[in-house]
């Protein structure tokens, strides 16, 4: 995989390129709403991160710590949904819990009927259909 | 309608870069935004022109590029036979 400084460079190159001029990258500005969305998404690689770690455990050496952790992880789904509300709760805990498949593929995402199945690819992906879908809750 | 567009990339290397900035629909959505986004910055000025968002950076061009910019421009919607955006991209080089 890359490294961030060599995808900038290439990013750059590509930019150059197109526009046949030398452009530059420069990082935003750290808003409110933005800093915002960077606490979601490394709570969401978080939780992810330790649910993946105990069903390691479990798996490999057979050390199940789930119930040892469910008030924690209860703990956890109470504050979001105090914060967030029941409607954004279930978008998150679809995307921890019912995502991925046992054979490892990811679940479409069913919102209505007639419209497409979703496959939420990233934390990043949840939060734009949350504030899309949601946009006073976030 | 944003100002700036957001471009996210999925794979990141050269050639997907490349490839996602010549698709027809990006490049329709980022050369009609940039031409727009250079007559404010001429009008106003500015010392560069915010291009896009990349993650959490922004791709900006500096003044001194700004010509090759609306040669680029110019060319693209001369071929895509969008005769008001060309002139409006040679108008604004005329202005530099």
């Amino acid at each position: 995989m890359k490294k961030t400084n060599e995808q900038n460079t290439d990013l750059i190159k590509a930019f150059d390129k197109t526009f046949n001029a030398n452009t530059k990258l420069k990082r935003r500005r750290r808003t409110k709403a933005f800093k915002k969305k960077e606490l979601f998404i490394s709570t969401i690689n978080l939780y992810e991160k330790q649910l993946n770690r105990n069903s390691e455990l479990l798996h490999e050496f057979n050390i199940d710590l789930n119930k040892w952790d469910e008030p924690f992880y209860d703990i956890i789904d109470n504050t979001l949904k105090l914060g967030y509300g029941e409607k954004v709760y279930e978008l998150i805990a679809f995307y921890l819990y019912d995502r991925i498949s046992i054979d490892g593929l990811v679940n479409p995402l069913v919102l209505d009927i007639d419209l497409p199945p979703l496959f939420l690819e990233s934390p990043e992906h949840l939060y734009n259909l949350i504030m899309k879908l949601y946009p006073d809750v976030i | 309608m944003k100002r700036i567009p957001r471009i996210t990339f999925f794979e990141n290397h050269l050639e997907a870069y490349v490839e996602s900035l010549n698709d027809n629909n990006i490049k329709k959505i980022l050369f009609s935004k940039l031409l727009e986004n250079l007559e404010i910055s001429i009008k106003k000025g500015r010392k560069s022109c915010n291009i896009c968002y990349v993650g959490e950076h922004i791709v900006v061009v500096p003044e001194s590029d700004f010509g090759n910019v609306l040669s680029v421009l110019e060319d693209y919607f001369l071929e895509k036979e969008e005769y008001d955006k060309c002139t409006k991209a040679r108008d604004l080089k005329l202005l530099l």
